[in-house]
């Protein structure tokens, strides 16, 4: 065995969580949002940094029919929403992705567009993925209103009302995206054009301040109908329901490979949280500061915790879990801090009395008062994917087989001779053109399963190994088995990013695949997670945060 | 799909990756179909039709790696070939001669690859067509490049040698033959799986009202 494999590769120390513990689809379906978030990431810059928001043109009519730009000014560079609303008859509302008219398309242009631009732009962001953008923009995306508040405000504002609240908690948005597309898609600019701008190294910040000016377009764009419908009795929407409403999201299956199919990025996502709470806990004392923000965060949980509603079973349950444990915390904390390393004491009493749902809530609310110690940590999330490609074709089969039985063993473990362990198959539908999930022994289509099925995938790759002798090279293996080359290339790559696999087997028949859409969007900020079934979920971003016009320089998010 | 407009990288490689996919290559090979189209695509080299006449009809084998010389009875696949090439490059193993290589041209994003590992640049003669490889550059004169891209298959001889030049890579994307990008597409598509009654009830968003 060669030194790469007999050295200890691991980043973790003994305060950090394992990749046993974290990686489990349970505890990944129980994410928070936290200060590493990215549309936290996004709101902290452009406070710190002064960005001025204006927007540069309004061009409106009465229906709501029309065009729209606001302007994001940084230190360097500037970006432009560019949105574009439309009067789309009911009958044509559908958040799928199949959808061929939505209430409103939008692009983040880079800069600040031309009259030639918008005409470009207006032939083009209509039509979605029918249409084609250009390296000149960083996102495409679409939303819906939401029918069962969108009318209900106007109606009300229209009249010189301020809404029912009820009905604002009940819905949180008044207009939900079904897809924000960024990263090169539909001729948009590629990821490597753009990543070394230090305002979007961090992940998905194109695609936040995107939604994060769609949620100032909307609130324009119901006091716009509301002055049209009412005239001068109409109201403007206060100040303070504005800032409860959030952009909603509607996602679906499609969401969940992305975790699967980027393992170095989503092992830096993880490491930096991991790594910010091994930092929290490895703190020898409480200031009185730090004390005061845990207790407001925690309030703060409680407080969305209330509002935060589904009707799904699991989720329903899974919310009675975490008001339960965050009442408990808060008990906890009238005996807090106390002893040596408090915050490490405060982590281990929630490992031995909360349920998981309330242990991940735990960790997003002692990561709060640490700004100083952990957000430098959101510029260690993105991640070189091309350093991780490239196959090692001298490592030996020895150094291979190693690596499996260390950093696969869960896999290993898994019996895929038992029916259930091998239910389903990830496959692409021809008439969605999104990923799904099959049933293997009851559909067609097997056999153009996708490779998501990592634990399967490690499970033949270690019995083929059996033939091996240990000094021949991966090359040798991989010329005689090309059929390996995906799982050799994760496997290789395993020692270094400890958090890159799930490691669970995401082809059960009891996998949930909302599990996975929750740990990704719980990384965007998402909040409000609401399961419609166990494969599409309805979350907000930005709910209860500040506007872009509200920003003011250095000010506190 | 309307693709009047250029593709990005990310949306190219995807697109090869998925019709190399389509074509029958696994799935590691496919991606790494993908990955160096991408290369080329960017160094305005039309990747799109090389790809295509590299996979479309039945898969060409892997080669036969002799010491000195890969090859194989029937055309072998650039794919294929390239990703032995990079995986043999981490042993000091690599053949001077490869035979009877389908698409050759598609074996410079794999030696750019070998290149940057072992920290030299490869000569490539190919007929009577020369050119360099480094890690980020293709070296030598356009027409013999455009030779190059005209072979269906060939013999490519390579040599390892000290990096002569380090010319500066801007993207420039190549101008990519519609028709190529439609025969990719149709071949992207054979991984899709047909809907049926069953999987539409099934589906993500099945008896839930999406519209409220």
């Amino acid at each position: 065995m060669t030194d790469a494999v007999h050295r200890s590769d691991t980043p973790l120390g003994p305060l950090h969580r394992s990749p046993d513990q974290v990686m489990r689809l349970a505890r990944m379906g129980s994410a928070h949002p936290m200060r590493l978030s990215f549309l936290r990431v996004l709101l902290r810059r452009v406070a710190q940094e002064g960005w001025e928001f204006t927007r540069t043109h309004w061009q409106m009519d009465a229906r709501g029919v029309g065009r729209a730009v606001y302007r994001a000014k940084g230190p360097q560079r500037s970006y432009s929403l560019v949105a574009f609303a439309h009067d789309l008859p009911d009958e044509a509302r559908s958040d799928r992705v199949i959808a061929t008219a939505w209430d409103a398309t939008f692009t983040l242009f880079d800069g600040e567009p031309t009259p030639t631009d918008l005409d470009r732009l207006a032939a083009n962001v209509p039509l979605q993925e029918a249409g084609r953008i250009s390296a000149k923009e960083l996102s495409l995306s679409r939303a819906n209103r939401s029918v069962r508040l969108f009318n209900h405000v106007v109606d009300r504002l229209s009249k010189g009302q301020q809404p029912d609240m009820d009905q604002i908690d009940a819905v949180g948005y008044l207009m939900r995206t079904t897809a924000v597309y960024g990263s090169g898609k539909f001729g948009a600019a590629d990821r490597a054009l753009i990543a070394d701008r230090a305002e979007l190294s961090a992940p998905f910040q194109a695609e936040m301040l995107s939604v994060w000016l769609t949620r100032w377009f909307i609130m324009d764009l119901v006091n716009h109908l509301a002055a049209h419908k009412g005239g001068a009795q109409a109201a403007q929407l206060d100040p303070g329901i504005a800032r409860r409403l959030g952009v909603g999201n509607s996602t679906g299956l499609g969401m969940a490979p992305f975790l699967v199919r980027h393992p170095t990025l989503i092992n830096n996502w993880i490491f930096a949280r991991e790594e910010a709470l091994a930092r929290v806990r490895a703190l020898p004392g409480v200031t009185a500061d730090q004390g005061v923000t845990l207790k407001n965060t925690l309030a703060a949980a409680q407080e969305n915790a209330a509002h935060w509603q589904s009707d799904h079973p699991i989720q329903i349950a899974k919310l009675a879990d975490l008001r339960q444990d965050l009442a408990a915390i808060e008990t906890h904390l009238t005996q807090w801090p106390a002893g040596q390393m408090p915050w490490n004491a405060l982590w281990l009493w929630g490992q031995d009395h909360l349920s998981i749902e309330g242990q991940e809530a735990l960790l997003s609310i002692m990561l709060e008062p640490h700004g100083d110690l952990i957000d430098g940590l959101a510029e260690c999330m993105n991640a070189d994917e091309a350093k991780a490609f490239r196959i090692n074709g001298a490592m030996p089969i020895a150094d291979l087989r190693h690596i499996l039985q260390t950093h696969y063993d869960w896999a290993l473990k898994i019996d895929f001779n038992d029916p259930g362990q091998m239910a389903r198959f990830w496959y692409v539908s021809e008439e969605k053109l999104e990923p799904r999930l099959g049933e293997r022994f009851l559909e067609d289509g097997a056999e153009l399963e996708q490779p998501l099925a990592i634990a399967h995938l490690a499970r033949k790759l270690y019995d083929a190994l059996a033939a091996w002798d240990d000094t021949a090279p991966v090359a040798a293996l991989l010329l005689a088995h090309p059929q390996h080359r995906l799982m050799v290339r994760r496997a290789q790559a395993a020692p270094k990013y400890p958090f890159a696999e799930v490691r669970d087997n995401l082809i059960a028949h009891d996998m949930l695949p909302i599990d996975l859409m929750r740990c990704k969007l719980a990384f965007f900020g998402a909040t409000r997670f609401d399961p419609r079934s166990d494969k599409w979920v309805r979350i907000s971003l930005f709910s209860g945060m500040s506007y872009p016009f509200e920003i003011t320089a250095g000010g506190a998010i | 799909m309307n693709h009047n407009s250029a593709f990005s990288q990310t949306e190219f490689e995807t697109l090869c990756g998925k019709a190399a996919r389509g074509a029958g290559l696994d799935w590691g090979l496919a991606e790494e179909a993908g990955k160096a189209a991408g290369w080329m695509y960017i160094r305005g080299i039309n990747a799109a039709s090389a790809l295509v006449k590299a996979i479309s009809s039945a898969p060409s084998p892997a080669p036969i790696c002799g010491d000195d010389n890969w090859g194989g009875q029937t055309p072998i696949c650039p794919i294929h070939t390239g990703a032995a090439l990079v995986d043999y490059a981490g042993l000091n193993a690599l053949p001077s001669r490869i035979t009877n290589l389908r698409q050759p041209v598609m074996i410079i994003p794999f030696l750019a690859m070998a290149a940057d590992l072992m920290g030299c640049q490869f000569d490539l003669l190919c007929n009577d067509i020369r050119l360099s490889v480094t890690a980020q550059a293709i070296i030598g004169a356009a027409d013999d490049l455009c030779a190059l891209t005209g072979l269906d298959c060939a013999t490519v001889q390579i040599t390892a040698a000290a990096i002569t030049a380090q010319p500066d890579h801007k993207p420039q994307f190549a101008v990519v033959d519609p028709s190529a990008i439609a025969a990719l597409d149709a071949l992207g598509a054979r991984t899709y799986v047909p809907a049926t009654e069953s999987s539409r009830q099934s589906g993500a968003g099945a008896g839930t009202s999406d519209n409220d």
